[in-house]
C-alpha cells in the first residue's frame, strides 16, 4: 500500500476477518456473540478510517480493539463463564492423539480460564505475540502477563495430561 | 516446544467467519458511509471525475440507470432487512443481558435460592 | 451513579412506545463513548423478522419472539468515566412507569457494585403486555422499552443465545485454580 493512502476497507475487511473474529470466538465462546463483536469492531474502524495511516497501522487497531471488547463485553455482562473449569469433563479413556476433541477440549480449557489470563492465552497461541507484545496490547505488567501463562499452562497441562494419558 | 504449546496453538488457530460474514458487513458499511474530515472531502473535490456529455454514451447512461434501478432497490431492500435484523439482534441481546442480569442479581442475593 | 435496572412494561392496546423515552437522554449520546440507539416499531420489526431464517434454530426462536411484538426501543449509553449521568435522567425513565397498570416485579440494590435492578411488567388480560428495562451502572445507562406480546420465557431462552449469558450466577461456587 503506498504511502498516504488510505487502507481500503474492503481489503481490510477480507485480510483481518479471521483474526478479530477468532479472537471473539475463542474468548467468547459464543459464535453469534462472536461474529456481532467482529462486525461491530469493523464497523468502527470504517468510521475512523480516515484515521489509519497504514495497513499495519489499521491490523494493530482492530487487534487492540478487538481483544478490549472482548474483556469488556466479559466485565459487563458480569457472569462466570460459559464453561466452569470443573464442569470440563474428562474423557473416559486416554485418546489418540489426533483425536479432534482433544482441540475442542482444550479450547473449552481455555475458555474456562478467567478473563485476563484467557485472553493471554489467545493473544499467545492464537496470534504467537510475544509476552512483551501482549503486555503493551493488555496495558499489564510483563511479569503479569507470564504469570498468566506460566500458571495456565500449569493447570492446563494437569487438565490435559489426564486426556492423552502422556505427561508433559 | 513442549507438545502441549503446539495443540493449543493447533486448538486456536483461526477461522474465518465465512464469505456471508463478509457480505453482510461490507453491506453493512455500505449502508453507513464513512465519516471522512471535512479536510480530507475537500482535497479529495478537485479529483472528481468529469462528467461525460456524448449522447450515446447518455442513452446508455439511461438504460443502464433503468437496469439499475431495480438492482438497486433490490439490494437496497436487502440491506435496509439485514440492518433491520442486527439491529433487532442488537436490541434483544441488549435486552436479554440486562433481564438476565437482574435475575442473577436476585439470585446472589437470596443466597443461590 | 448507581445501577438501576428497570424493566417496564407497555399495554397491549396502546400504541407501540407508549412509554416516551425522555428527550433528555439524547443529550447523553454526546457525552458517551459507546452508543446503542434501536428503534425497531411495527413495519421494521416485520422487515427484520423477513431476514431471520427459519431454518436457523436461533433465528427461528428470534422470529417466533418477535411475532407479537409491536416495538422495541433500545438506549443505551457507555461512559468513559462516572457521573456522566443524573439521578434525574433515571427518574424521567420511571416516571414514566408508574401510570395505571405498571407492576413492580423486581427491585435489587447493590451496594458493592452500585448497581439497582428493577423489573415492571404491565399485564394485559395476564399476559405481559411489554417490559421496559433500566439499566444504570457507574459507567453505563440503558432503556430498553419492548411493546406487545412478551414471552418472557422465550425471551430468557435467548440465554446462550447472540451473546445473552447463559450461566447462572452461584453465590459460593468457585471453580479450582480460577485465580487471577
Amino acid at each position: 500500500m503506498a504511502a498516504g493512502t488510505l487502507p481500503d476497507f474492503a481489503v481490510l475487511v477480507r485480510g483481518h476477518q479471521a483474526m478479530v473474529f477468532s479472537i471473539a470466538l475463542h474468548y467468547l465462546r459464543d459464535r453469534a456473540a462472536a461474529e456481532e463483536l467482529a462486525q461491530e469492531v469493523f464497523l468502527q474502524l470504517h468510521r475512523r478510517l480516515a484515521e489509519m495511516k497504514s495497513a499495519e497501522h489499521a491490523r494493530h487497531w482492530l487487534r487492540k480493539v478487538t481483544v478490549h471488547r472482548c474483556i469488556d463485553f466479559a466485565r459487563r455482562s458480569r457472569i462466570r463463564p460459559r464453561i466452569a473449569l470443573e464442569d470440563v469433563p474428562e474423557p473416559a479413556a486416554a485418546a489418540a492423539e489426533s483425536d479432534p476433541m482433544l482441540s475442542e477440549r482444550l479450547r473449552k480449557l481455555v475458555a474456562s480460564l478467567p478473563e485476563k489470563p484467557r485472553m493471554v492465552m489467545i493473544l499467545r497461541f492464537q496470534e504467537d505475540l510475544e509476552p512483551g507484545e501482549i503486555a503493551e496490547l493488555l496495558n499489564m505488567p510483563l511479569r503479569t502477563v507470564k504469570s498468566h501463562l506460566q500458571r495456565s499452562l500449569a493447570m492446563l497441562r494437569e487438565k490435559f495430561s489426564c486426556t492423552v494419558g502422556v505427561g508433559f | 516446544m513442549s507438545s502441549l504449546e503446539d495443540r493449543l496453538r493447533d486448538a486456536l488457530r483461526r477461522e474465518d467467519p465465512g464469505p456471508e460474514f463478509t457480505a453482510r458487513l461490507l453491506a453493512r458499511a455500505a449502508a453507513a458511509p464513512a465519516l471522512m474530515p471535512d479536510w480530507w472531502r475537500r482535497l479529495a473535490a478537485p479529483f472528481r471525475p468529469a462528467k461525460i456529455r456524448w449522447a450515446a454514451a447518455g442513452v446508455l447512461a439511461c438504460l443502464l440507470v433503468v437496469a439499475g434501478a431495480v438492482e438497486y432497490r433490490q439490494r437496497q431492500a436487502r440491506i435496509e432487512g439485514e440492518a433491520a435484523k442486527r439491529q433487532l439482534v442488537l436490541a434483544l441481546r441488549v435486552a436479554g443481558t440486562k433481564l438476565h442480569l437482574a435475575r442473577a442479581k436476585v439470585v446472589e442475593l437470596n443466597g443461590g435460592l | 451513579m448507581r445501577s438501576a435496572i428497570l424493566i417496564l412494561a407497555a399495554v397491549w392496546p396502546l400504541a407501540a412506545q407508549d412509554v416516551k423515552l425522555p428527550a433528555s437522554l439524547n443529550r447523553l449520546a454526546g457525552k458517551a463513548a459507546e452508543v446503542v440507539d434501536v428503534s425497531l416499531d411495527g413495519p421494521l420489526l416485520k422487515l427484520a423478522g423477513k431476514f431471520l431464517s427459519k431454518d436457523d434454530s436461533e433465528e427461528a426462536k428470534v422470529r417466533a419472539l418477535v411475532a407479537g411484538l409491536k416495538g422495541i426501543y433500545v438506549k443505551s449509553f457507555e461512559f468513559e468515566k462516572e457521573g456522566e449521568y443524573s439521578e434525574e435522567d433515571v427518574e424521567a425513565v420511571r416516571a414514566q412507569v408508574r401510570g395505571p397498570g405498571w407492576s413492580r416485579m423486581l427491585g435489587v440494590a447493590s451496594r458493592k457494585d452500585r448497581e439497582n435492578a428493577e423489573v415492571y411488567m404491565k399485564l394485559d388480560g395476564g399476559r405481559v403486555a411489554g417490559l421496559v428495562v433500566l439499566a444504570a451502572e457507574p459507567k453505563e445507562l440503558t432503556v430498553v422499552n419492548i411493546v406487545g406480546d412478551i414471552d418472557i420465557n422465550q425471551l430468557s431462552e435467548l440465554g446462550g443465545h447472540f451473546g445473552v449469558p447463559a450461566v447462572e450466577v452461584h453465590r459460593d461456587k468457585k471453580p479450582a485454580g480460577n485465580k487471577e
